[in-house]
This record gives C-alpha cells, sequence and structure tokens, in this order.
C-alpha cells in the first residue's frame, strides 16, 4: 500500500494543542487508511506559550509506521516541518496594522529621497549635467533644464520599470522584485530556523 | 541646433533610467524593505512599500532640478530626520550583513555566544560616530 504525505515548511497554529497529522501533512492514502492517518497524534504542546516547534519528517513517517508497518511511505514535501503555536487566536487591530505599514512607508519614502539626493550630491550631478551641457551646446549654464529635465523623467520611468508597477496600477502578476528578495528572506529564516531547533533538540537528548 | 538638444536629450533620459535602475536595484537587493516587512508582519504591503521608493526617488530628483522649499517647521523636520535615520541605519547594517561580516568575525574570533552584544556595540558605535560628526566641529568651533 502506497502513501504519499506532503507538508509545507512552515504552519501557524492557533488555540489547539494537540497536533495531529491533518494540521500540518496533505495526505494521499487508500481510503480507509486515510482518516486514521490524519488523526494520528504528532506533538502535543507542552506548555500553553508561544513558541515554535520543528518536527521532522522522520517523526511522522515513524509514527505511520508504528500503527500500519506495511505502507511505503513516499514524502514529497518538506523535511523539516516548522510550528508555530499560538495559545490564542491571533488578533491583530486593524488600526495597529495600518499605523505600522504608514511608519515604514514614510522610512522608506524620506529614506529613497534622502539616498538620491545624498547620490546626487556624492557623484556631484549637476557639475556632471553641466559638463555634458557645455559639450554639446559650446557655454556654460547653472541649470541645464534641457538635460534635467529628461534625466528626471527616466529617473522614474527606470524606477516604475523596475518594479513594474505603479501607485495602485500593477502592468503584470508576476511578484516584483522586493516580493522575490521577501520570499528568499523567508526561506532563509526557516531556514535558520530549523536549524537552529534542530541543534536545541540534539543539546537536550 | 536642434539636433544636440536631441543629444542632450537622449543623454538625460537614458542616465536617468540606468541610475534609476543602479540605486534602486541596489536598495531592493540589499533587502531592508523585506525585512522591516518582516519584523512588522505588513508582507502583503510590500508593494506601498514600492510606490513609496518611486515617490521618493521622484521628489528627490524633483528637488535637483528645481531646488524648492517646503516650510513643515522644526518638529515635522525633526521627525523627517528621525525617518532618514532609520532608514539609512537599516542600510548600513544590511550592507555589513550582506557582506557577512558579523558571522565571518565572530566565527574567526570562535564567538557563539552574544551577538546580540555584538549587534548593540554596532549600533551605539553608529549613534556616536554619527553624533560625534555632527556636534563635536560645533563643540570646537
Amino acid at each position: 500500500m502506497d502513501i504519499y504525505i506532503k507538508c509545507n515548511t512552515k504552519y501557524i497554529i492557533e488555540e489547539k494543542r494537540q497536533i495531529r497529522v491533518q494540521d500540518i501533512a496533505e495526505v494521499i492514502a487508500p481510503p480507509q487508511l486515510v482518516n486514521k492517518i490524519q488523526q494520528l497524534k504528532l506533538l502535543e504542546v507542552p506548555v500553553s506559550k508561544q513558541k515554535t516547534y520543528v518536527i521532522s519528517i522522520m517523526d511522522i513517517i515513524k509514527k505511520i509506521k508504528n500503527d500500519f508497518p506495511d505502507v511505503e511511505i513516499t514524502n514529497i514535501g518538506s523535511e523539516d516541518i516548522l510550528i508555530e503555536y499560538h495559545p490564542q487566536k491571533i488578533k491583530e487591530s486593524k488600526i495597529w496594522l495600518y499605523v505600522k505599514v504608514a511608519f515604514i512607508a514614510f522610512i522608506v519614502l524620506t529614506g529613497s529621497t534622502v539616498a538620491i539626493i545624498s547620490f546626487h550630491e556624492d557623484v556631484n550631478m549637476a557639475k556632471v549635467f553641466q559638463d555634458i551641457y557645455k559639450i554639446f551646446m559650446g557655454k556654460k549654464v547653472d541649470h541645464p533644464y534641457i538635460i534635467q529635465i529628461p534625466y528626471s523623467i527616466g529617473l522614474i520611468l527606470g524606477i516604475v520599470l523596475f518594479f513594474n508597477h505603479l501607485p495602485f496600477i500593477r502592468f503584470s502578476q508576476e511578484p516584483t522584485p522586493i516580493e522575490v528578495e521577501m520570499s528568499l528572506y523567508a526561506k532563509d529564516v526557516e531556514n535558520s530556523m530549523v536549524e537552529m531547533l534542530n541543534n536545541e533538540k540534539e543539546g537536550t537528548k | 541646433m536642434w539636433w544636440r538638444k536631441l543629444i542632450l536629450v537622449v543623454i538625460g533620459f537614458g542616465a536617468g533610467n540606468i541610475i534609476a535602475g543602479g540605486v534602486f536595484a541596489f536598495i531592493s537587493a540589499l533587502g531592508m524593505i523585506p525585512r522591516m516587512a518582516n519584523k512588522s508582519k505588513t508582507r502583503q504591503y510590500i508593494s506601498l512599500y514600492e510606490d513609496c521608493i518611486t515617490i521618493g526617488g521622484a521628489f528627490g530628483t524633483l528637488y535637483m532640478v528645481f531646488p524648492f522649499s517646503i516650510p513643515v517647521g522644526a518638529f515635522i523636520t525633526g521627525i523627517i530626520g528621525l525617518l532618514a535615520g532609520i532608514f539609512i541605519g537599516v542600510t548600513a547594517v544590511c550592507l555589513a550583513e550582506i557582506t557577512d561580516v558579523i558571522p565571518i568575525m565572530s566565527d574567526r574570533a570562535n564567538i557563539q555566544q552574544g551577538i546580540a552584544f555584538l549587534l548593540l556595540a554596532v549600533a551605539i558605535g553608529k549613534t556616536l560616530g554619527s553624533l560625534a560628526q555632527w556636534l563635536v566641529p560645533i563643540i570646537i568651533s
């Protein structure tokens, strides 16, 4: 009898302290077994405190093998599964969320303003444009608008092309560069979390 | 004469495009926005943050072309200073982190624990350095 299990890397469990196979895994199994497997208990959260636990796929296979010795198990998901346990339902007020978003939005806004101004100052952009103006027009002016204004338009267009969206308008369904960066970062965090928790586990043995 | 102007327009436009790529790809490659979004659990608002980068970039460039002023008073100027400081602080640490300075240093020195203190020391050092840079010339003169 073949059984296939698939788990994601991370699950958030609220309130309930007994974590069963059905909470963290998708199971394909013969119909007479599927329910029994899904009800198998994997972990009992010892204290009602917010904490992250790690379950290895080996633990799950052991549990299943224990009850059903003659099945063949194939794992097609993640090997270590993080379980973030919250004693209460996570609830967050909308106002607090908007405060946080506004705070970060303002940091990013002022930060990128400072970044571009300091870049222009650093490379002495004003002088560079005056020089280019002199090369092509033969005389020196303080504000070569003919090059500065196209530069500004080009800069904004460049940013919009890079991020692939305007405020409130998205050009495509593809994730934006920072969203890609975000999922890479989240994966890194999950991996090092697994490693840390596994080290901890080995330490207690 | 018109073709000279056309060349300038083309150069300006191209420069803007490339520099936008450079400066803002740098900001997103450093990964401070994912960090801030992760810490505040506001991942779904990342595209808003990107819009803020766009607007901030446009604003900063506009200043270079037409140096304008928006009088908002000392208090709001101070807040803007604080926000810009947070951004540059996160940038500086991300830059140090992306080059693996702290992991390598602590590995060489064989430090397993107390990395939090190292980070605290970095933060205090940066604050002192920044204050010294701005304040010491005033105190001396």
